[in-house]
């Protein structure tokens, strides 16, 4: 294949990447590293690599073909110290130390896509226009948010073929109160915000940019800036305010640098517009999330909780096997938990026969828990050996003559499917588990808040984090 | 013991904080430079237009730049794969290196 070939090989993978990201399909739920956005990626950067070295040993005595060419040194100096870096804090981690690799890795990664997008965008004998590959970018990511939208929103009103797009991609709900956040193909509803917030500011300057030029037509003109409140609603039923602000202020900054090139209102327009949709829809947001907040009922004690995240409210496992969990665990009673004396264990409750597994212990205390200390444990669980849906329950035991259930010490039921097949859409869960989990959803708001940290905790956490290692992390 | 990858992960909610203690003062810096280097190329670039590919660009560098940095003071994006993937893409495809040949200037 000849390297012009490749180069145009290149250019349409990294659309289709650009194009993909809110579509990211985990091909095993168990394995996150198999996902088709990951192996898109890994194709482009390996098409590039081909690429690369038939250029070379094509033009070994010419000059220009130098892969670093693409961008400046002192970017690239930045972002080989940012790897770097990177790599030095896992190496160095006293903790939690493949996750630092992990994250090392996938930094390193991020810089040669950076090359790789750099290089394929450059002006070249070979290539055609350079800016076209980021024009047609910048539009992968305008189009890639609508679909996004449009599928978003087509879940929302029930649309069932629509709706089932969506699960495909991400079949868990989010809510806040009684109101489910858009979340349409992605992952997280704040991780939603944050791409249809980038789409919007992609939509906006293709408007602002080539509209006017392109078209002399009013209708077709205004016809365009329906996108726009079609991404601005989207962004504002993630009911996610850092998303909502951020893009408020990213127009306004836009806007005010480029006000001397604004020389025709139609770009005045757009971008007002854009700004009166988000400040508009900032108001939905501010009146679920009081809602949200003022229907949770004072606060009841327990003595286990069940995850901080507990974002899926789900889990889809297989049967008899072993699988772990990070589990937070509070005293709130008034007697210590001894070492020697308490654990936590679990119950599988059958939701087909409606009864309950024997108490299997998971882990005992590795040290003591005082009255209001809070600890958090690595436990093992096997799963039943029946495939069906069933309820997860923790507690903390005492062990004296047999192992017994501490009062009141009870987590809310985790729904768990188990099932040998992949089958993991909602419509996969039956009446019976689907009204459970509105129960289950019931009692979380009942837990006390306080043991949900707040993200002044999460910052206080970081900057103890920080002071305790300043120089690497 | 068969044990799937559980997740192990409570993020700071602060794109600054998270790369200060997973990565320390070096980590956050490195950071920055990389974010100036990037914003500095954009930001030069909008008085140097000669093609409506250099308008976009540089109109949605500076506002994706800004709506980052600003969404990065209340959360934090590079675990997930589309926000990680999408921030590199951007920082190579609008930070081009001019070439002999270019029609554009950028540095």
């Amino acid at each position: 294949m000849s390297t012009a070939r490749l180069w145009r090989f290149c250019e349409i993978q990294l659309y289709l990447v650009v194009f993909a990201l809110p579509f990211e399909y985990y091909l095993d739920r168990q394995r996150p590293l198999l996902t088709t956005l990951k192996i898109q990626v890994a194709a482009l950067i390996v098409t590039w690599i081909c690429m690369k070295g038939i250029e070379f040993f094509q033009s070994r005595n010419e000059t220009n073909s130098g892969w670093h060419r693409a961008t400046s040194n002192r970017l690239l100096s930045a972002m080989a110290l940012f790897a770097v870096v990177q790599i030095l804090a896992a190496i160095f981690a006293p903790e939690f130390r493949a996750n630092a690799l992990r994250s090392a890795a996938k930094t390193c990664i991020g810089v040669v896509l950076a090359v790789v997008a750099a290089d394929i965008s450059q002006c070249d004998s070979r290539k055609k226009q350079f800016s076209d590959v980021r024009i047609h970018a910048i539009a992968a990511v305008a189009l890639a948010g609508l679909t996004m939208a449009v599928l978003g929103f087509g879940d929302w009103i029930g649309i069932k073929f629509l709706s089932g797009i969506v699960t495909l991609f991400e079949p868990t709900k989010y809510f806040l109160g009684d109101s489910v956040r858009f979340v349409s193909t992605m992952e997280y509803p704040n991780t939603a915000a944050s791409f249809l917030s980038v789409s919007l500011c992609a939509t906006l300057a293709l408007i602002v940019s080539r509209v006017p030029v392109r078209y002399r037509d009013p209708w077709k003109r205004t016809s365009v800036l329906i996108v726009i409140p079609i991404l601005g609603a989207a962004i504002s039923l993630t009911y996610s305010r850092g998303a909502l602000a951020a893009t408020i202020v990213a127009i306004a900054v836009a806007a005010w640098i480029w006000r001397g090139q604004f020389h025709l209102k139609y770009s005045w327009v757009a971008s007002g517009l854009c700004l009166a949709v988000l400040f508009a829809g900032a108001w939905p947001s501010y009146l679920v999330r009081h809602a949200a907040e003022s229907f949770i009922p004072p606060a009841q004690k327990r003595n286990a909780h069940y995850g901080w995240n507990a974002n899926a409210p789900t889990r889809h496992l297989s049967p008899g096997k072993i699988y772990s969990e990070d589990l937070t665990v509070q005293n709130s009673s008034p007697c210590s938990w001894r070492s020697d004396g308490f654990g936590l264990a679990y119950r599988w409750y059958s939701l087909k026969d409606d009864q309950n597994s024997p108490l299997q212990v998971a882990t005992e205390f590795h040290t003591d828990i005082v009255p209001t200390q809070r600890t958090r444990m690595r436990v093992s669980f096997k799963t039943p050996m029946e495939k069906g849906e069933y309820l997860l329950i923790w507690f903390v035991v005492e062990r004296r003559d047999q192992v017994h259930e501490v009062k009141d010490s009870y987590s809310p039921g985790i729904m768990c499917v188990v099932s040998a097949g992949m089958a993991k859409t909602a419509d996969s869960i039956s009446p019976k588990a689907q009204r459970y989990l509105g129960a289950i959803r019931e009692e979380r708001r009942t837990l006390s808040s306080a043991l949900i940290p707040k993200r002044l905790e999460l910052w206080a956490a970081a900057l103890r984090m920080f002071w305790s290692r300043p120089l690497v992390g | 013991m068969e044990v799937p990858g559980g997740d192990e992960t409570i993020l700071a909610n602060n794109l600054y904080l998270e790369l200060l203690s997973g990565s320390g003062i070096l980590g956050l810096l490195s950071f920055l430079w990389v974010v100036w280097e990037f914003g500095r190329r954009i930001f030069s670039q909008r008085f140097r237009i000669e093609a409506d590919g250099d308008w976009t660009a540089a109109y949605f560098g500076i506002a994706y730049l800004t709506a980052w940095m600003a969404h990065g003071l209340v959360d934090y994006f590079f675990k997930f794969t589309p926000t990680f993937v999408l921030f590199w893409l951007i920082l190579g495809l609008l930070n081009f290196r001019p070439n002999a040949n270019g029609v554009s200037v950028c540095e």
